[in-house]
């Protein structure tokens, strides 16, 4: 993540919102797909695949955990597949599902994207002037995951150390997790404090308290800026014309061909795809670099 | 271990439960299941579903959904039923349905009994705020769930669809 973690905050920022609001505001298949697809394959290629086993599983499984839940809760739909207790399961609401459930995903990876690249100290150069409160609350709170994980390993490593969960049943060890939940809550809820009282203390949010900053916009910058404004306005005027709209009830709608809207698309694809091209470029040279050394 | 056997055994017991209690059926067995003949010393009610004030707000519609209204607004023409003792509204409209093949949604729980959202693809809330399904008897409007009221011989029950932004059409 070399390049689009060295993009002026404001532009990133910027790029990375103008696709959670496309995805969050679209239901068009074509546009979620892509949405899901560019920031998977960004994600992918970003990080060690280790680390991304596990976040992958769990994408599927709430997709799948989605997809086959709307049909018990939505009997609308032109095809019924079977009935049960009268209901009608449809291909339809099964459609709508899936599409629902790629979508949440998608805003989840990209959310994960946008944490990644803007990090509390981006967050706090681009709001901490305007609103301080509201930015280190919640640049406190986009640290509270991964904080949360890494404290949540260590007391089960100490509890394994003191002997616990040494019982064979599986339940029993379920129950000493939630013993080791309750610990991390206390824990996480007085740490809290210590930051909030912490922050206080060195100044923070007050009147004439400045802050050094490293970043500078430069020329790439403006090519981003330009090229993210200019693809998300296609996309958006696509949408808000009507002809990205697409419909699942009653009956599944066609996906829209004509010429405006596969430029929309493309506009699109541009957006979600050029940070992972930009990623894929950077790599390839740094790896022509070194093997002319 | 024992611990585990019994949380898996009683996690099993509940699972057989929710699948003994649903009922699968495939798409023909369901259109022709409960399909009854009128005698002519059985009970009857006519049925009859229409949603004309829709005709008025077809732009306002979805396309999709306006594509599966009939042109004058009859989803079904008036219909006789036969009914049983101590059926309800609900009965009759889910028997009716089934039997033309007429697409329905409903909620439904203990407490206020049945709602109906949709009928024929049509929705409550597809025409406006104050728009869905109600139904009357014999021209009366009972303002109370359709679960709730039970028939009697030569009732006639209504289906309207109403636009009229939460007034009662005529």
């Amino acid at each position: 993540m070399k390049v689009f973690q060295n993009i002026f905050p404001a532009v990133a920022a910027g790029y990375l919102i103008y696709i959670l609001i496309i995805i969050m505001f679209s239901a068009n298949p074509v546009l979620e797909l892509m949405a899901f697809t560019g920031g998977l394959l960004f994600c992918v290629f970003t990080s060690e695949f280790r680390e991304i086993r596990k976040e992958l599983k769990f994408y599927f499984f709430l997709i799948l955990i989605i997809t086959l839940s709307n049909p018990v809760f939505s009997h609308n739909g032109i095809t019924p597949l079977f009935f049960v207790n009268g209901n009608a399961v449809t291909v339809e609401a099964i459609a709508y599902g899936s599409n629902f459930g790629v979508m949440l995903v998608s805003v989840l990876i990209w959310f994960k994207i946008f944490g990644k690249i803007i990090d509390s100290d981006k967050f706090l150069y681009l709001f901490g002037r305007g609103t301080p409160r509201l930015a280190i609350v919640v640049s406190v709170a986009m640290r509270y995951v991964p904080m949360l994980k890494k404290r949540a390993m260590d007391i089960y490593k100490s509890h394994k150390a003191l002997g616990m969960y040494t019982s064979e049943s599986r339940f029993d060890r379920a129950v000493s997790l939630l013993n080791a939940f309750s610990v991390l809550i206390g824990w996480s809820l007085e740490n809290a404090l210590d930051t909030a009282a912490s922050m206080r203390a060195r100044g923070f949010g007050l009147k004439g308290h400045s802050c050094y900053s490293i970043f500078q916009f430069r020329r790439s910058d403006l090519l981003f800026l330009l090229s993210g404004l200019f693809c998300a306005a296609a996309t958006i005027s696509g949408m808000v014309s009507g002809n990205l709209d697409f419909i699942f009830y009653p009956e599944i709608s066609k996906i829209n061909m004509s010429p405006p809207a596969v430029f929309s698309y493309i506009a699109f694809a541009v957006l979600t795809y050029l940070p992972l091209l930009a990623e894929a470029g950077e790599s390839i040279r740094w790896t022509y670099y070194k093997s002319k050394i | 271990m024992k611990k585990d056997i019994l949380v898996l055994f009683s996690l099993i017991l509940i699972l057989l439960l929710i699948i003994s209690g649903l009922n699968f059926q495939s798409v023909d067995s369901y259109y022709l299941s409960e399909l009854e003949s009128v005698s002519p010393d059985s009970k009857t009610v006519t049925v009859s579903i229409h949603c004309d004030g829709v005709l008025n707000y077809i732009d306002i519609l979805n396309k999709d959904v306006a594509k599966h209204i009939p042109d004058d607004g009859d989803i079904l023409p008036e219909t006789v039923c036969p009914i049983k003792d101590g059926e309800t509204v609900f009965d009759i409209l889910c028997r009716v349905a089934r039997n033309n093949k007429i697409q329905i949604e409903y909620k439904s729980d203990l407490q206020s009994g049945a709602y109906v959202q949709g009928i024929n693809y049509l929705y409550e809330y597809s025409c406006g705020v104050n728009s869905g399904w109600i139904f009357s008897v014999n021209g009366k409007f009972p303002g109370y769930s359709c679960s709730e009221y039970e028939l009697q011989d030569g009732d006639s029950v209504e289906w309207i669809y109403n636009c009229a932004q939460g007034k009662i059409l005529d």
